[in-house]
């Protein structure tokens, strides 16, 4: 099965199990210092995550960069540690992203989002625009799977959560997500397939 | 060839490319950071000590509260017997004719003090219908409040009423009897079922009891008689017992059918009833062991002019058919409702 262990934001995560102990024991006690160790660890992954789920828009990315954060501080005293702190906060950061789409009143227009200004100058303009086709049909397709296989996908392929972090905080077995991914991969094929423009 | 395509859909998935984070938005996420975080309450009181500790002890609490509930319940089926060999003292005192106690210096009992209290001034007055009627309202009371222990105790020692000196011999015998047939379940029962109809003697000889004191008195003076036995001034000592083999009775009802009676005896009209023309149901929680034999009766529903002894009478003397239940003959517990009254 075509899993992927790491991906560039989850490399930039080089936090060891007991790093999140000790960071996690540090910011209960009220320790600022460790707490703006977690972020600089792990902001790039949070907000990498959210920009491919809004399209590409950096500025909406970065708004729920923020909300994210601002809930993950509210709710730390909560978090049991049974998973990775970057885990809990994609989850968190996914949470808001379906918060943000799903609120009436702040529609946002997903299928409408500008692609992304990734040009590669050694590439033809032709290119360039048929890998951005490509892309935004691609990000639409996942945005379409449902919930479960969503936020599977989207934390594995665009947070760089490995498939036992993701069975952890799912609370279900690696075998279980693998299987999500496969539903995952044929559902994506049928909406690909569909909308072949 | 599925897992090809899998792999390019893998591969185009992590190919998406984010845009690098905005400068600024780190220092932005650092302002963010709150100077206190809060701390689950729930959290807090988990890391006190004290919190395993006062949650193991509520379990136990809760553990021994069910404990003493179920022991409560199953107290049910414990029986009252008096002791099988009273004391020394008493013993004596029991044969002899001459030495029965007054009914002043009757032993109270434990569980009826007030009762026996109230009854000495009384027994003084010479009203032995009124005290009769009063006697009866706290025989009720007292059925009510403490069947089946204190009622057949209460009667018990008004055995020992002077009334009862006449025939000592006898009575001591029949009291002998339901103290020693403790053991047979039926023995306190019955035994205070017996001492009932002497309940009115007993009262009505309240004004020769008076006359009686005086001389025991005069007599305990010359040193006839001996000192009151310190096992008479002290209450009657009773206790529990379990019985081992006997089920516990089972109410009858819907599953349960009420035993058939084999042998009725009509209850007696006492005079006073008739002259009062009183009449009325006596309504009886009867309960009925294996044989079919009447082991214990407890007053619901009563009437004055000592119509309840007479039907209390009546019905233990009463033999019903024996309960077969999956083929084992229970003990069941049955209410009687008894006509009775003057014509």
């Amino acid at each position: 099965m075509a899993v992927i262990e790491t991906t560039e934001a989850g490399e930039a995560l080089a936090m060891s199990g007991s790093d999140d102990d000790r960071i996690l024991s540090s910011i209960r006690r009220g320790d600022r210092r460790a707490a703006e160790e977690l972020v600089e660890r792990t902001y790039q992954m949070v907000f990498a995550s959210l920009a491919r789920l809004c399209g590409g828009d950096g500025d909406l990315a970065s708004d729920l960069t923020q909300e994210t954060y601002r809930k993950a501080w509210e709710s730390i005293g909560r978090f049991e540690g049974r998973s990775r702190l970057s885990t809990w906060l994609y989850r968190i950061a996914y949470t808001t992203f379906l918060n943000h789409v799903r609120t009436p009143r702040r529609v946002v227009a997903l299928d409408d989002a500008s692609p992304m200004q990734l040009v590669d100058p050694a590439v033809g303009a032709d290119d360039a625009l048929r890998t951005a086709e490509e892309e935004r049909r691609l990000r639409a397709a996942v945005l379409t799977l449902p919930d479960d296989l969503q936020f599977t996908v989207t934390a594995h392929f665009w947070a760089g959560l490995s498939v036992t972090e993701i069975a952890a905080i799912e609370k279900v077995t690696s075998v279980a997500i693998r299987k999500r991914l496969a539903r995952a991969f044929t559902a994506l094929e049928t909406a690909l397939r569909k909308d072949p423009s | 060839m599925n897992q090809d395509r899998h792999e390019e859909l893998a591969r185009r998935l992590s190919a998406i490319e984010a845009p690098p984070p905005p400068e600024g938005l780190l220092d932005k996420l650092r302002g963010d950071i709150p100077d206190e975080f809060p701390v689950e309450n729930r959290s807090r009181v988990r890391q006190f000590p004290g919190w395993s500790l006062g949650l193991a002890a509520s379990i136990m609490m809760m553990i021994g509260a069910a404990y003493f509930a179920v022991s409560y319940q199953k107290s049910a089926q414990y029986a009252i017997v008096t002791p099988e060999a009273p004391p020394p003292g008493v013993a004596v005192e029991r044969k002899s004719k001459t030495t029965l106690p007054a009914a002043s210096a009757l032993p109270p009992s434990t569980l009826e003090p007030r009762m026996i209290a109230a009854e000495a001034p009384k027994q003084n007055e010479q009203a032995p219908a009124r005290a009769q009627e009063q006697d009866l309202r706290k025989d009720t009371l007292a059925q009510k409040r403490d069947e089946p222990v204190a009622a057949p105790l209460a009667k018990l020692q008004r055995t020992y009423a002077p009334e009862a000196q006449p025939t000592a011999v006898a009575e001591s015998r029949e009291t002998a009897d339901a103290v020693g047939g403790a053991e047979d379940e039926r023995g306190v029962a019955v035994g205070a079922v017996r001492s009932a109809d002497r309940v009115d003697a007993a009262q009505n000889a309240a004004p020769r009891e008076s006359a009686v004191a005086p001389q025991q008195a005069a007599a305990k003076a010359a040193g006839n008689v001996a000192a009151p036995p310190p096992a008479a001034a002290a209450p009657v000592p009773t206790r529990l017992r379990m019985k081992s083999e006997a089920p516990a009775p089972v109410r009858a009802g819907r599953a349960i059918p009420t035993p058939r009676v084999l042998r009725k005896v009509d209850p007696v009209v006492p005079g006073d009833a008739k002259k009062a023309r009183a009449h009325g149901i006596v309504v009886l929680d009867v309960t009925i062991d294996a044989e079919g034999n009447v082991v214990r009766t407890t007053l619901l529903k009563g009437l004055p002019y000592g119509l309840n002894e007479s039907v209390i009478d009546a019905v233990s003397q009463w033999k019903f058919a024996p309960t077969v239940i999956n083929g084992r003959a229970v003990p069941v517990i049955v209410e009687i409702p008894v006509e009775i009254g003057a014509e």
